[in-house]
């Protein structure tokens, strides 16, 4: 069994690089779904399993912030980690959405090392749960 | 707005192109020609600075944008199709990466909001040309600038 990942960003190019990347860091993958908008996010959480969400902020519908706070307060999603990945950089944002529950914020444009180093981050404390 | 913003808007632009895409600004040496089917991309900001990054750029630097960051050709036909998008996610990048830069305090606050895009028509040109930051990407003309 591969890990289950939700790459959430409007920007269908971004979801492209998020995906490739993952395809290349070398862990076993059973499925990688995407989502254009928080609302999509959330209704792809609530019908499957997902190991990692990695969750843009700035997004149409509704957008990554939300997303956070829902998540968290759905017990049955509560355990779910998500990562931002966003082009906001201001100090107060990101300590807001750690506060929020976020596991991990990547800011835009990111490497590829960064993707994979918060992958491996996140899962290896998850499997040591 | 600092006055030296227009300037930090550039450098921005800048690393943010070089991060996504390998992409180096070179200086314009002479007034440049409108370019040739270019599109205005525009994102609105509020907070203890408001205004609007907008990166004017013709659609061929938008494709070729699209295909460094996919790591295709500018002829895929995916690189064609996520042109447009690729473009408004620079600005995206370069208006979030540029916030801080505008900022007065750690801990102010910025509402972004999301990019869109517009054709320009070729009679904007003489306006957005002298109230821009002018810079030359592998022979496309970009400019830039907050209004």
């Amino acid at each position: 069994m591969g890990y289950r990942f939700l790459i959430v960003d409007d920007s269908a190019t971004t979801r492209a690089v998020i995906k490739r990347t993952i395809g290349m860091c070398g862990i076993e993958t059973e499925r990688i779904t995407e989502a254009g908008n928080g609302r999509d996010a959330l209704a792809v959480l609530a019908v499957a399993k997902v190991d990692l969400v990695f969750l843009d902020l700035n997004m149409p519908e509704m957008g990554g912030m939300e997303v956070c706070a829902k998540v968290q307060a759905d017990p049955r999603l509560a355990s779910t980690p998500i990562v931002i990945v966003s082009s906001e950089s201001m100090e107060s944002r990101i300590q807001q959405m750690k506060n929020q529950g976020a596991k991990g914020y990547i800011k835009k444009p990111f490497t590829p090392e960064q993707i994979r180093n918060v992958i491996q981050e996140v899962l290896e404390v998850r499997n040591a749960a | 707005m600092q006055p030296d913003a227009p300037q930090a808007l550039l450098e921005t632009l800048a690393e943010s192109l070089e991060l996504m895409a390998f992409i180096m600004l070179d200086p314009v040496t002479e007034p440049p020609a409108a370019p040739e089917e270019a599109v205005v991309v525009s994102m609105g900001f509020s907070g203890p600075v408001s205004g609007s990054v907008q990166v004017i750029a013709p659609r061929a630097f938008a494709t070729m944008l699209s295909a460094n960051v996919l790591g295709s050709d500018p002829s895929d036909e995916d690189a064609l199709v996520k042109a447009d998008d690729c473009l408004k996610e620079l600005v995206n990048v370069v208006g979030g990466a540029l916030m801080p830069k505008l900022s007065t305090s750690p801990d102010d606050v910025f509402k972004l909001e999301l990019p869109t895009l517009r054709t320009m028509d070729d009679s904007e040109w003489t306006s957005i040309s002298a109230t821009s930051q002018l810079a030359m990407a592998d022979g496309h003309v970009i400019a830039a600038r907050l209004v």
